[in-house]
């Protein structure tokens, strides 16, 4: 249902039910004042008829029937009037007598029945007669309907004028909404500008402003998106090159020249596997794919696997010690436990010297293990410190590596509740510190 | 000839220096801006294959300082950026061409035939003088009109020469584009390359100029 139909229901209900009961209360409260009128008229018409009969003659008559017979007064049917004596001889009457059989001495307002028809009755004792004023009760509903019809119709005019006033005014209230919505409706999908607020009524500014800090927040995660993209394909692009050159290399020449360039390509499809692993890491943990897998490992045979990882020629340069090191597995899958300590041990040796050692402390504690990693390379800058875990960020360009290292362990420790920080080696180089957490007990 | 080829990665500048060689070109391969720019200033290339993303200074700021500085030498960038805009940056920051990785080795070639040649002032890769005819993209030669046999050192040796366009060209400079910087260059080569090439196309096709250096001796004047 559209809001304008919603709007116009709710409001037109409302009103309806508000206006009726007005019309109700108002209706019966004139009736009554009707009915109490009509019967006062009845008392008052019975005592001015008492008030001429005690003024003439008649009322110290005898029996005027006898004398002159019943006089019979032409008028309303709805309305009658009639005096008797208290013996029920009918001295004057607006009915015909034999039709007005009014009888007895209850005095005051009646309810009867005559002819098939209800009469509302005012009797008064006046000497020697009786006097009875009648209304007829169908004339009197008449009234009272008319009376209703005149006092209803307004009303009825005033609720469907209203309604309709309200159908208009609603729609050109909601007019910024549909130009809004038109607005909306027209954009291209890549056009994420804000929206204009000067013209919107007060009530959408909340709306608008919430619309373009969503379009803000849309345009920004795109941008990332593309980014991260254009950084994904450049650092495809970049192996596949250098496979592609060397095998077209390989075509072109014979000999040792030809299984070199071979050997180049395969170092570049190498390259190329290890950026999509990592992109695809990535991309698994970015997407809360699920890594149950239901494989816990310990501190230490995370260690042992992430350093097997590592080529021989580097044992002897890893300094490794541990304290208190716990069997209770870490709370993260091994294979995400391994990723982020080869990365943190494979950064330390390629950018500290060849002959420097790299030194590999594990600290257990009740809750958690602590990895910390010290090389002694050329260590970072503050800036460089705080861009480190960026997407593709290299120290330097030419190294080996596409910059996805240190933000795979970013979003590692993100994704399962540890801690990456890095900082200066007192000592020179790079101090990583690892966090990760057990398993409860 | 010879191109200096400005890419910081290893691999793929490898690959790049191994095609060009195959291709009959001698090429020599610097790391960062600053490399380049000391090897434009102290030795002679004829083209430069420049990336763009390098570790001291963006392609793109190396290429706006040569031309600043006067530099005409053809440069081509080779680079992953594919955007249409990149290209516009590049062309407009003083590159006579734009190639995108990965890339075809043959056109790679073709491209700086063509740079070269037009450098020069020519708008084809065969050139013909008296009896020679000779196309600087293959290295082919033909003396009134039979195919003569030239090695890759030989035909550099004479697309140099021809490229220079009459004038004289040094020992020092045609030894640069036979050689690499990573090559071991006995100090009688040129001399050799010279004596062959007199031998094959006959003994004025190359003239020496006392004191200054050598010059191509069928140039029409």
């Amino acid at each position: 249902m559209s809001l304008r139909v919603r709007l116009l229901v709710v409001i037109g209900i409302a009103l309806a039910v508000l206006w009726s009961g007005a019309a109700a209360w108002m209706l019966r409260d004139l009736d009554r004042s009707l009915q109490t009128t009509l019967d006062e008229r009845l008392a008052m018409s019975a005592r001015m008829v008492s008030a001429l009969l005690t003024r003439s003659a008649l009322s110290e008559a005898g029996s005027p029937i006898r004398d002159r017979g019943s006089l019979i007064v032409p008028g309303n049917e709805a309305m009658a009037c009639q005096v008797r004596t208290l013996r029920g001889e009918i001295v004057a009457t607006t009915r015909d007598p034999a039709r007005t059989p009014w009888q007895g001495g209850d005095l005051g307002y009646q309810m009867v029945w005559l002819d098939g028809e209800r009469w509302r009755t005012y009797t008064l004792r006046a000497g020697n007669f009786y006097i009875t004023t009648a209304d007829r009760l169908d004339e009197r509903a008449l009234l009272r309907r008319r009376t209703a019809l005149a006092a209803g119709i307004p009303f009825l005019i005033a609720g469907f004028g209203g309604l309709a006033a309200l159908w208009v005014g609603v729609g050109r209230a909601l007019s910024p909404l549909r130009e809004l919505q038109r607005k909306l409706g027209n954009r291209r999908p890549d056009e994420l500008e804000p929206l204009q607020t000067q013209a919107v009524p007060p009530e959408l500014g909340p709306l608008v402003r919430s619309l373009n800090g969503l379009l803000d927040r849309v345009a920004q995660s795109i941008q990332r998106e593309r980014n991260f993209t254009n950084d994904a394909a450049h650092e495809l692009r970049t192996p596949l090159t250098a496979i592609d050159t060397h095998l077209q290399v390989a075509r072109l020449t014979q000999g040792e020249d030809a299984a070199r360039a071979l050997q180049d390509a395969a170092t570049g499809v190498a390259r190329m596997r290890s950026t999509l692993d990592q992109l695809l890491v990535l991309a698994r943990l970015e997407g809360r794919a699920s890594f149950e897998d239901g494989e816990r490992i310990t501190a230490r045979d995370a260690l042992d696997r992430a350093l097997a990882t590592q080529g021989a020629e580097f044992n002897e340069r890893l300094l490794i010690s541990m304290q208190d090191v716990r069997d209770r597995p870490l709370d993260i899958p091994a294979t995400m436990a391994v990723v982020a300590l080869r990365n943190l041990i494979d950064n330390a040796l390629k950018y500290s010297p060849m002959e420097e050692p790299v030194e590999i402390e594990v600290l257990g504690r009740d809750d958690v293990t602590i990895y910390r990693i010290r090389d002694r390379g050329a260590g970072m800058s503050d800036d460089e410190l705080a861009m480190a875990t960026q997407r593709f960020w290299r120290r330097e360009h030419g190294m080996a590596g596409v910059g996805l290292g240190l933000t795979l362990v970013k979003v590692i420790v993100e994704r399962f509740s540890g801690g990456i920080s890095l900082q200066r080696n007192p000592a020179g180089g790079l101090l990583a510190e690892l966090t990760l957490r057990h398993v409860r007990a | 000839m010879r191109i200096l080829v400005v890419e910081d990665d290893d691999l793929i500048a490898r690959g790049i220096v191994a095609g060009l060689r195959a291709h009959g070109f001698t090429a020599d391969r610097v790391s960062t801006a600053s490399q380049a720019r000391l090897a434009c200033e102290h030795t002679h290339c004829d083209a430069m294959v420049l990336d763009l993303g390098l570790p001291d200074t963006d392609g793109l700021e190396l290429l706006t300082r040569l031309r600043a500085a006067g530099n005409a030498l053809p440069i081509l960038i080779l680079t992953a950026r594919d955007a249409v805009d990149d290209r516009i940056r590049g062309l407009q920051a003083g590159a006579d061409d734009y190639l995108v990785k990965p890339f075809d080795l043959g056109e790679l070639a073709a491209r700086l035939h063509a740079l070269i040649r037009r450098a020069a002032g020519r708008s084809l890769n065969l050139f013909e003088a008296g009896p020679l005819r000779f196309d600087s993209s293959t290295g082919e030669a033909w003396l009134n009109g039979e195919p003569v046999e030239l090695s890759r050192r030989e035909s550099t040796l004479l697309a140099s020469l021809i490229q220079a366009n009459g004038r004289c060209v040094s020992g020092e400079r045609l030894k640069d584009c036979l050689y690499g910087m990573d090559e071991e260059v006995e100090s009688n080569a040129l001399n050799v390359h010279i004596h062959n090439l007199r031998r094959k196309l006959g003994p004025d096709v190359i003239e020496t100029v006392r004191g200054l250096g050598y010059r191509f001796g069928w140039v029409r004047r």
